[in-house]
C-alpha cells in the first residue's frame, strides 16, 4: 500500500506528468464557457467568482507569503480599487473613462495608498501589524460609508459601465470569467518573474529572518514598501474587476469577513507560491457554493471542513519550499521549515 | 519545472482562445445565439401555442415545479430568511398541485449579500423547473441579483426589498408587493406631524443600504414638510450599547425618534432610549414590525412604539394563514405573509397560463407568465395587489401599527394610488 | 459637563464588557501566542447558558422569590458553560495544531468561530431531528421526552433574538445632575471584582505561577514538571469564564442576545488587548477601557458614525508610538 503509495507520488511530481495534467486543467476550464449544459451560468459563476479571489489572494500572497508582513485589511484595497472603478466609470459622477485604463488607474490608487499606509508602520511586525490593518481595513470602508456626499454612503453606487472590447460588452458571466482568467495569467506569469528576480530575493532573506536580512545589506523598508505596494495594487485591480462585474457596489461589499476570507484561502494554499493560492480559492470560494445543496446548514459544514482541512492538512495545500539555491542539486536534509510570522 | 511549462501552457492557452473568441467574435456571439435558438426550438416541438419570445419552462410529468426563495438562511439576518421560506412553504400548502403537478419550495441561502446573492440567481436561473423566485430579501442583494434574473427573464416578487431602485431599472420580469421607501417615509411623515403633532424630530439608523435609506427618506420627507430635524445619527450594528449615540440625539431634544433600521437594534435602541429617559414618540420602518425580536426584546420598552407596515392586518383569509402558519413554525416573524402572497401571485399566474402539450410536459411561456403577474389583480392576504408597469404596486396599503400591551395594534391604514 | 461625565460612565460600562473579554484573548496569547478568533463565539455561548438557566428559573419561580441566587446561578451557568465551550474546543480544534504555524491554528479559530454560530443557531433544528429520531417506525424517545427535547432546545438556541427576563429596574443615584444607574454600578463592580481576582490568581497562586512559566517557555516548563497540557486547558478555561460572565451580564444588562453577538465585541476586545499589549493582562484591562473611553469621546467632536472610526484610528496611533501596546515588553514578547 506505501509502494503504491510512494509510486503515485513519484508519477505525480514528475514535471511532464504535472504540466500534463495541469495543461488539461487550463484547457478544461478554458473550454468550459464552451459547452452547453444546463448548469454553466452557474459553474462559470462560481468558477469565475473563485477566479477574483485568486486574484485578491495573490494579491495578500505577495504582503503575507512572499514578505512576511501580516496583513488584516486586504479589503481596503479590493474597497479602493473597485470605488476608483465606480467613481470613473459610472453615472455617478458622470465619467465614463473606459475599463482597461481604469484598473490601472485603480490599481495605482491603491498602491500608492497602501505605500503611503505601510511607511509609518514599518517597524511593526507580527501580530501587531495584523492589527493595524484590521483597523485601516475597518477605516477604509466606514469613510466609504459616511463620507455620504462623495461615495453615496451605505446606499452605494450603481448602474457601472461594463467593460467593452473589440465592440463586445462584457454584460455576461462568461465575458468576466475569461477577463479573469487572462489576469491571473498575467499575474502568474509576473508573480514568477519577481519571485526569481533580486526583488523576490530579498523578500526571501526578509519572511525568513528580518534582523539577518538586514544586516546582509537588505534595505527592508525599501522592499517591504515595494511588497505592500505590489499586493494593494493587485488587490485594487481585482476590486476593479469586481465593480465592473457586478455592476453596483455597497461598503458592505467590503467587510472583515472578505479580508479574512482572502487570509484563510492563502493560508489553505500553503502561503508557498502562486499556485497554492488557486487551490485555496477553489477549495475556499467555491466550497460554500457548492455545499449550498445542505441549505441551512452549509456554514456549519463549512466551518468544520475548515477544522479538519487544517488540522489534516496543517501546512496548506501546496506548502512553501524551504529556500534553495537554484539549479543545485542539494536536498533539503531539516524537516521542513514551518511558515513563520 | 518553469520554463516549459509556461511554453506548454501558453501554448494551450493561445489555442484555446484562438478556438473560443479567436476569429475573435464570431465564436462568442454565436453561443448566445445558439442558446436562445436551441430555446426556442425545443417547445416549438412539444408546444403547438404561438411562439413566447422568452422561451418556455418545461415540465415533464413527475417532474417537481420549483418555486425558489433567495434569502438568508445562515448568520445574521436568518430569522427572516426562514420566515419567507416558511410563508413560501405555507402557500405551496394551500395552492396544492399545479394542474397535477407537485409544487416544491426550494430555499437558497444568499446571506443577504450581494455577490452570494448573484450566485443564487444563477443557480435559479439555471434551474430548468423553476417558476419563478421570491425574494431576493435584502435591497443590497435584489439590485446587483435583478440584472441576472432581468437577462435570463425569470419571474421574480420581491415581499421585502423597499429599495426605490429596485423596480427603477426597466426589467419587465421584477415585481415588488412592498411600499418602497419613499411611501413608508411619506406615512410615518404625515402620521408623526398631523396625528402625534411631532414639529422635532431625531432620527437614527443603522449604517445599512436599508436603514439608511428609509432614514435618509425620512429626513427630507419631515424637512421638506416644515419639521425640524434635530439629529442625524448612525449606530454600528452589532453593538450593544448605543448610550452614546442616544445622548447625542437626546440633546437635540427632539419630540419623537425615527429608527431606520431592523428589529434588533431597535428594540436595544428604544429600550435605552426609555432608559435615559426620554418619553416621546418612537416610530420605525416595516423592519422593526415583529413581536418577539422587536416588542418582547425591548423589555417592555417598545410599549406604544409606532410603526409602518405595508399590510392591512385582517385582509382576506390572514387568520387561517397565521393559524396554519404558527401550527408549523411558531409566529411570523415580518416577511412570511408577504412572501406567501409574493408565491400565490407566482403559482396563480403559472396555473392560469400553464398548458399540458401532447407529450404530457407542462409547458409555461415565460413572458406570458410575466405577463399575467403585470395583468392580473390578485387579492393577498396582505391586501389588494395590483402591479404597474415598472413592477410596483398600484395600490398600495401602508398601515401604521402602534405596539400596545405586547401586541401590534394597527392604527391607521393609508392607500396610495387610485 | 453632566453630558460629558454621563458618557464617561457610559464609556467605562462598555470598557468593562471589553476588558472582560480581552482578557480571555490576551491570556490565550500569552500562552500559546495565538489569537483566538473564536473567543467572541464563547462569550455568546455563555450568554445562552446563562439564558437558558434564567428562564428555567424564573419559569418555576425562583428568581422571584431568591432573586440574588437566581442571578448568581446564571452568571455561574453562563461562566461554566463558555468555560466548558472554551476547554473543548481547545482539545478538539487547537491542541492538533499546537505544532503547526501560528496561522493554521487562525484558520481552525475562524472555522470553529463559523461553527459556533451557526450550531447556536441551528440548535432548535437539531431538537427537532433528534425527538424524531426513528428505529424501525418506532421514535427513540417516547413522545414527552421528545417533547422536552424541542422544548430545551428551542429555549437553548435559534435564529431568533433571545431576550432575558429584566432583572436590573432603571432605578440609579443621581450626583447632582449626573445620573448613574444601580446596574450599570453592578456592571463595573462585577468587572473590576473579576479582573481583581484573576490577577490575584495569576501573580500569586501556583496555577498562575505555573500560567507563567509556560507563557516564557513551554518546553523549559515541560522540564520543570509542569503539565503543559493541564495548564494550556485552564487558561482556556478560565479565560472562557470571564468571557460567559460578559456574556451573561450583555445578556443581564441589554437583555438581548443573538447567535452573532459575538462578533463586533470580538473584535473589539481583541483590539483592546492588542493596545494594551497582548499577553499582558493589566494590559487588557487598561486597553479595555481606554477603547471605550475612546469611542464616546470621538461622539462629542463627530458624528456618531466615526466612533468606530476613530477607536481604530487611536488603535494605529498608538501602535505607531509603541509598537507593542502600551503595558506590552520591550522586544514584542508577551508574558502573561
Amino acid at each position: 500500500m506505501n509502494k503504491f503509495k510512494s509510486t503515485l507520488i513519484t508519477f505525480f511530481s514528475k514535471p511532464i506528468v504535472r504540466n500534463i495534467l495541469i495543461t488539461i486543467a487550463l484547457a478544461a476550464l478554458l473550454s468550459l464557457p464552451l459547452f452547453d449544459f444546463p448548469q454553466k451560468n452557474l459553474w462559470v459563476r462560481i468558477i469565475g467568482y473563485a477566479g477574483l479571489y485568486i486574484i485578491l489572494g495573490m494579491g495578500l500572497l505577495v504582503h503575507v507569503g512572499f514578505a512576511g508582513m501580516f496583513d488584516l485589511g486586504f479589503a481596503a484595497f479590493y474597497a479602493i480599487g473597485a470605488y476608483t472603478y465606480a467613481f470613473l466609470a459610472s453615472p455617478h459622477f458622470d465619467i465614463h473613462l473606459p475599463f482597461w485604463i481604469v484598473i490601472f488607474i485603480a490599481g495605482s490608487i491603491a498602491a500608492v495608498v497602501g505605500t503611503l499606509v505601510s511607511i509609518p508602520v514599518l517597524k511593526l511586525r507580527g501580530d501587531y501589524l495584523g492589527i493595524v490593518t484590521l483597523g485601516f481595513g475597518e477605516i477604509v470602508r466606514m469613510l466609504l460609508m459616511n463620507l455620504t456626499k462623495i461615495t453615496n454612503g451605505s446606499q452605494g453606487i450603481i448602474g457601472l459601465d461594463k467593460p467593452t472590447l473589440f465592440g463586445i460588452v462584457f454584460n455576461k458571466g462568461t465575458h468576466f470569467y475569461y477577463l479573469i482568467f487572462a489576469v491571473i495569467v498575467v499575474l502568474l506569469i509576473v508573480l514568477n518573474r519577481i519571485i526569481h528576480s533580486r526583488t523576490g530575493r530579498a523578500w526571501l532573506a526578509m519572511r525568513e529572518d528580518e534582523d539577518v536580512a538586514q544586516m546582509s545589506g537588505i534595505n527592508t523598508s525599501k522592499y517591504k514598501l515595494l511588497a505592500f505596494a505590489l499586493g494593494a495594487f493587485i488587490g485594487g485591480l481585482g476590486g476593479a474587476i469586481f465593480a465592473a462585474w457586478q455592476g453596483s457596489i455597497f461598503p458592505d461589499n467590503f467587510n472583515m469577513n472578505v479580508s479574512i476570507n482572502i487570509l484563510c484561502l492563502i493560508i489553505l494554499g500553503g502561503l508557498g507560491n502562486q499556485y497554492g493560492v488557486i487551490l485555496g480559492a477553489m477549495a475556499l470560494i467555491a466550497l460554500p457554493d457548492i455545499l449550498r445543496g445542505l441549505s441551512d446548514y452549509r456554514m456549519l459544514i463549512f466551518g468544520l471542513l475548515l477544522i479538519i482541512m487544517m488540522i489534516l492538512r496543517p501546512q496548506g495545500f501546496l506548502p512553501r519550499k524551504p529556500p534553495q539555491l537554484e539549479n543545485c542539486d542539494s536536498k533539503p536534509t531539516t524537516k521542513q521549515k514551518e511558515v513563520q510570522l | 519545472m518553469s520554463k516549459r511549462f509556461f511554453i506548454i501552457a501558453s501554448l494551450t492557452i493561445a489555442m484555446v482562445l484562438f478556438a473560443a473568441c479567436g476569429g475573435a467574435t464570431p465564436a462568442e456571439e454565436a453561443a448566445p445565439a445558439e442558446e436562445a435558438a436551441a430555446e426556442e426550438a425545443a417547445p416549438a416541438e412539444e408546444a403547438e401555442s404561438a411562439t413566447d419570445e422568452w422561451g418556455y419552462i418545461v415540465i415533464p410529468a413527475g417532474e417537481k415545479v420549483v418555486v425558489g426563495v433567495s434569502s438568508a438562511l445562515t448568520a445574521g439576518y436568518a430569522a427572516y430568511g426562514q420566515d419567507m421560506l416558511n410563508g413560501v412553504t405555507v402557500a405551496i400548502q394551500d395552492f396544492g398541485d399545479l394542474k397535477g403537478w407537485e409544487v416544491a419550495v426550494e430555499g437558497n441561502d444568499d446571506q443577504c449579500e450581494g455577490a452570494p446573492g448573484v450566485t443564487v440567481a444563477e443557480q435559479f436561473s439555471a434551474n430548468p423547473y423553476l417558476l419563478g423566485v421570491v425574494g431576493p430579501m435584502c435591497s443590497g442583494t435584489v439590485v446587483p441579483a435583478s440584472a441576472i434574473y432581468g437577462e435570463n427573464k425569470v419571474l421574480m416578487v420581491t415581499p421585502s426589498s423597499t429599495a426605490v431602485k429596485v423596480t427603477a431599472q426597466g426589467y419587465e420580469n421584477i415585481f415588488r408587493i412592498v411600499a418602497n421607501d419613499d411611501l413608508q417615509a411619506e406615512v410615518a411623515v404625515d402620521y408623526l406631524m398631523n396625528e402625534l403633532g411631532v414639529q422635532t424630530l431625531g432620527i437614527v439608523h443603522d449604517q445599512s443600504i436599508y436603514g439608511e435609506g428609509i432614514a435618509l427618506a425620512v429626513q427630507s420627507k419631515f424637512e421638506a414638510d416644515g419639521g425640524t430635524v434635530t439629529g442625524f445619527e448612525g449606530l454600528t450594528r452589532g453593538d450593544q450599547d448605543f448610550s452614546a449615540v442616544i445622548s447625542t440625539i437626546l440633546e437635540g431634544n427632539p419630540d419623537a425618534v425615527y429608527w431606520g433600521g431592523m428589529d434588533a437594534e431597535g428594540a436595544l435602541l428604544v429600550n435605552q432610549l426609555r432608559g435615559a429617559g426620554f418619553e416621546g414618540v418612537f416610530f420605525g420602518p416595516d423592519g422593526i414590525k415583529s413581536i418577539p425580536s422587536f416588542v418582547e426584546a425591548s423589555g417592555g420598552a417598545a410599549e406604544g412604539a409606532f410603526m409602518t407596515f405595508g399590510a392591512v392586518g385582517g385582509a382576506t383569509g390572514y387568520d387561517e394563514f397565521e393559524a396554519k402558519f404558527t401550527e408549523q413554525f411558531g409566529a411570523p416573524v415580518a416577511y412570511g405573509p408577504g412572501s406567501y402572497d409574493a408565491a400565490m401571485i407566482i403559482l396563480n399566474a403559472a396555473d392560469a397560463v400553464a398548458t399540458v402539450d401532447e407529450d404530457g410536459n407542462l409547458v409555461i411561456p415565460k413572458k406570458t407568465l410575466a405577463d399575467q403577474v403585470r395583468a392580473t389583480p390578485h387579492s393577498g392576504i396582505t391586501g389588494y395587489l395590483e402591479f404597474d408597469e415598472n413592477g410596483d404596486l398600484k395600490v398600495v396599503s401602508i398601515t401604521v401599527f402602534k405596539a400596545e400591551n405586547g401586541d401590534l395594534v394597527p392604527v391607521k391604514v393609508y392607500d396610495f394610488g387610485q | 459637563m453632566e453630558k460629558l461625565i454621563e458618557q464617561l460612565i457610559n464609556g467605562l460600562t462598555v470598557g468593562s464588557f471589553y476588558a472582560l473579554i480581552a482578557l480571555g484573548y490576551t491570556m490565550v496569547y500569552g500562552v500559546l501566542s495565538m489569537i483566538n478568533f473564536a473567543h467572541g463565539d464563547i462569550f455568546m455561548v455563555g450568554a445562552y447558558f446563562g439564558y437558558f438557566t434564567i428562564t428555567q428559573l424564573s419559569n418555576n419561580g425562583f428568581s422571584e422569590s431568591h432573586p440574588v441566587l437566581a442571578i448568581i446561578f446564571t452568571f455561574l451557568a453562563g461562566a461554566l458553560g463558555a468555560a466548558l465551550t472554551g476547554v473543548t474546543v481547545e482539545r478538539l480544534a487547537y491542541r492538533p495544531l499546537r505544532k503547526a504555524s501560528r496561522l493554521a491554528t487562525l484558520i481552525s479559530a475562524i472555522g470553529t468561530s463559523i461553527f459556533l454560530q451557526e450550531f447556536v443557531r441551528l440548535i432548535p433544528k437539531f431538537g427537532e431531528i433528534l425527538a424524531s429520531l426513528s428505529i424501525a417506525g418506532k421514535t427513540i424517545f417516547p413522545p414527552s421526552w421528545g417533547n422536552a427535547i424541542i422544548d430545551v432546545t428551542k429555549t437553548f438556541g435559534g435564529a431568533m433574538v433571545k431576550t432575558y427576563p429584566g432583572l436590573l429596574g432603571t432605578d440609579g443615584i443621581r450626583l447632582g445632575e449626573v445620573f448613574i444607574s444601580y446596574s450599570r454600578i453592578l456592571i463595573m463592580a462585577i468587572a473590576i471584582v473579576f479582573m481583581v481576582l484573576l490577577f490575584i490568581l495569576v501573580r500569586y497562586t501556583k496555577l498562575g505561577k505555573a500560567m507563567r512559566a509556560v507563557s516564557e517557555d513551554k518546553d523549559t516548563a515541560a522540564l520543570m514538571g509542569i503539565n503543559v497540557n493541564r495548564i494550556i486547558s485552564s487558561t482556556f478555561f478560565i479565560g472562557s469564564a470571564l468571557a460567559g460572565i460578559a456574556g451573561v451580564m450583555i445578556g443581564i444588562f441589554y437583555l438581548q442576545i443573538k447567535p452573532t453577538m459575538g462578533f463586533t465585541p470580538g473584535i473589539k476586545a481583541f483590539t483592546s488587548a492588542v493596545v494594551g499589549g497582548i499577553g499582558n493582562i493589566p494590559g487588557a484591562m487598561l486597553g479595555g477601557y481606554i477603547l471605550g473611553l475612546a469611542e464616546v469621546i470621538s461622539i462629542q467632536f463627530l458624528p456618531a458614525v466615526y466612533k468606530d472610526t476613530v477607536a481604530f484610528a487611536i488603535l494605529i496611533i498608538m501602535l505607531i508610538v509603541k509598537p507593542t501596546g502600551i503595558l506590552g515588553g520591550r522586544d514584542g514578547k508577551n508574558k502573561l
